[in-house]
């Protein structure tokens, strides 16, 4: 039985999937499947493969085993859908100094962009994809001096740009102040329900698990467990994916406080 | 008009500085355009490494009877993804794998010159460019591989542009980014081939890199950069032909000292960024 057949509203199904780097093992045997409309959130600790797992499901890092099935398809064949996809990885790596600006990195998201002689109607498509993150004046700023929260919006724009169906967002909200991150999440909240997107998601914060998370997959080197916010962040849940530090961790919503026993805003492996 | 134009610029009656002129120009734009993805993808070195490993291929090419130009490009290319090949299969790191195979490609070359018979100039023509060793044949052969070239990079302009500002995020849109790193070596190594008998080996990376650097210094985006790289490098290779006829002196280091002096004036007007 094919894993379609298995989960018949799953986007994005994983089985069995298992990366070993130089030998060593990163995540072994993750299975979960996201459903149309859902947003998952991957939490787990430093080094726990969180990033990894998300690379190697968007085929950046070759699996040792295992399958990955997007829309249906196998994971190789990514490209033949990528306009339905959107991906905001973590850390942007690129030349700071060269000249780029916010418009041309947008324009080379689109198919016949007119890249070199304009052409009409792109434009709007940009700035209305701008409007959505709230950074419509940074159009013709240059991407290498844009701050790092205004470089987040960019990147969320770059991937909202062809109304993309399923979204991968890596620790998406890292470097942005608190009230960004409040928006931020409320805009993704708001597409959810605009447009029936689909979300996977790194994040370290459980605040912002527990109020946006429709499913929660709890990594360290395999996935420990699975559920609805309410039932994956239980104490002994957390303490197993984050080990007896997490003790201390005790859980009480609904008072607005920061916690979280992973609260650092390092890189995250 | 004719006569017009060899009134004004006197050198353009000779057949051979027409030819020059062309081939010239030819290079200067190709050698922009490719240096402007070069230095995007910090492969600075990299080009250095390519123009270099020609001599080794022109000497094999006239020591085995071939072509020099086209030998030249299946050594550079040959040298080009041995170069990758190694670096990614290994734990070093792509300068000290440059170097290597830039040092090594050089021997060879002067190996192979020293394996000719009796003092071979044609050979030291292509160390500094030679614009009267320029045939009709090596014109058409400029012209045409310049074409396809820029024909490839324009066509794919796009797609090099998002492979060179992120892999990651080119990856996940579906282009084949090690299939088009290894295009754009080949690119590379056909600009190189095209380039030698005008400017030389040795300064085929400076036509490469420094118009791209020089629009680099004043150019407010991407496809402004792109423009005055072209310019540079057409300006840099006319004004620097026309020299080297009333200096009488080599055709590659006097183009590349004209882009040299428009750097240095870019650098002076570099907005205060």
């Amino acid at each position: 039985m094919g894993s379609a057949d298995l989960h018949p509203d799953a986007v994005l199904v994983v089985e069995d999937l298992t990366l070993a780097l130089g030998g060593v093992p990163i995540f072994e045997q993750v299975s979960f499947a996201v459903d149309a409309g859902e947003i998952a959130m991957i939490i787990g600790p430093n080094g726990a493969g969180k990033t990894m797992l998300m690379r190697t499901i968007l085929g950046l890092v070759p699996a040792r085993s295992g399958d990955v099935t997007i829309f249906g398809r196998d994971y190789h064949d990514l490209g033949q859908v990528s306009d339905r996809v959107g991906y905001m990885p973590q850390h942007l790596d690129f030349d700071r100094t060269f000249p780029i600006t916010v418009h041309e990195i947008l324009l080379l998201r689109l198919k016949r962009s007119g890249f070199w002689f304009g052409r009409k109607g792109r434009r709007v498509t940009i700035d209305d994809a701008l409007k959505l993150v709230k950074a419509e004046s940074l159009i013709d700023r240059r991407i290498g001096r844009l701050s790092g929260g205004e470089l987040q919006r960019v990147l969320l724009a770059y991937a909202l740009l062809t109304d993309p169906e399923l979204l991968f967002l890596d620790e998406p909200a890292a470097g942005v102040d608190v009230s960004g991150e409040e928006t931020f999440y409320e805009l993704i909240h708001d597409l959810q329900h605009l447009r029936n997107l689909t979300v996977l998601m790194v994040s370290h914060d459980l605040d912002v698990v527990f109020k946006y998370a429709d499913q929660v997959l709890c990594l360290n080197k395999e996935l420990i467990c699975r559920g609805v916010p309410s039932s994956v962040l239980a104490p002994e849940m957390l303490e197993r994916t984050y080990g007896p530090l997490a003790t201390s961790y005790r859980h009480d919503h609904g008072h607005g406080h920061s916690h979280g026993p992973n609260h650092d805003h390092g890189p995250n492996g | 008009m004719t006569t017009f134009v060899t009134d004004l610029l006197p050198f353009l009656q000779y057949p051979f500085m027409q030819r020059a002129l062309v081939a010239g120009l030819a290079t200067g734009i190709l050698c922009a355009v490719i240096g402007v993805f070069v230095t995007m993808r910090s492969m600075s070195f990299f080009s250095d490494a390519i123009s270099h490993s020609a001599l080794a291929g022109i000497a094999l090419g006239v020591l085995l009877g071939l072509d020099p130009v086209l030998a030249a490009i299946f050594f550079s290319v040959a040298v080009a993804a041995g170069i990758t090949f190694i670096t990614v299969r290994t734990e070093l790191t792509s300068d000290t794998v440059i170097g290597v195979f830039f040092s090594g490609s050089m021997a060879l070359g002067v190996l192979l010159i020293g394996l000719q018979k009796g003092y071979r100039t044609d050979l030291l023509s292509y160390l500094f460019g030679d614009i009267l060793a320029v045939s009709t044949l090596d014109v058409a052969l400029s012209l045409g591989l310049a074409a396809v070239v820029l024909v490839v990079v324009f066509a794919r302009s796009t797609l090099l542009l998002k492979i060179a500002f992120n892999r990651d995020l080119a990856s996940v849109e579906g282009a084949r980014v090690v299939v088009w790193d290894y295009v754009f070596m080949i690119l590379l190594a056909l600009t190189v081939a095209v380039s030698v008998k005008i400017v030389g080996i040795v300064l085929v990376s400076a036509l490469i890199i420094v118009p791209a650097a020089a629009a680099r210094n004043i150019a407010p985006d991407f496809r402004r950069l792109m423009g005055l790289a072209i310019i540079f490098g057409a300006v840099g290779a006319l004004a620097g032909l026309a020299a080297s006829y009333y200096l009488d002196t080599a055709s590659g280091p006097t183009m590349v000292m004209v882009v040299v002096l428009i750097f240095v004036v870019t650098l002076v007007l570099r907005r205060n960024r």
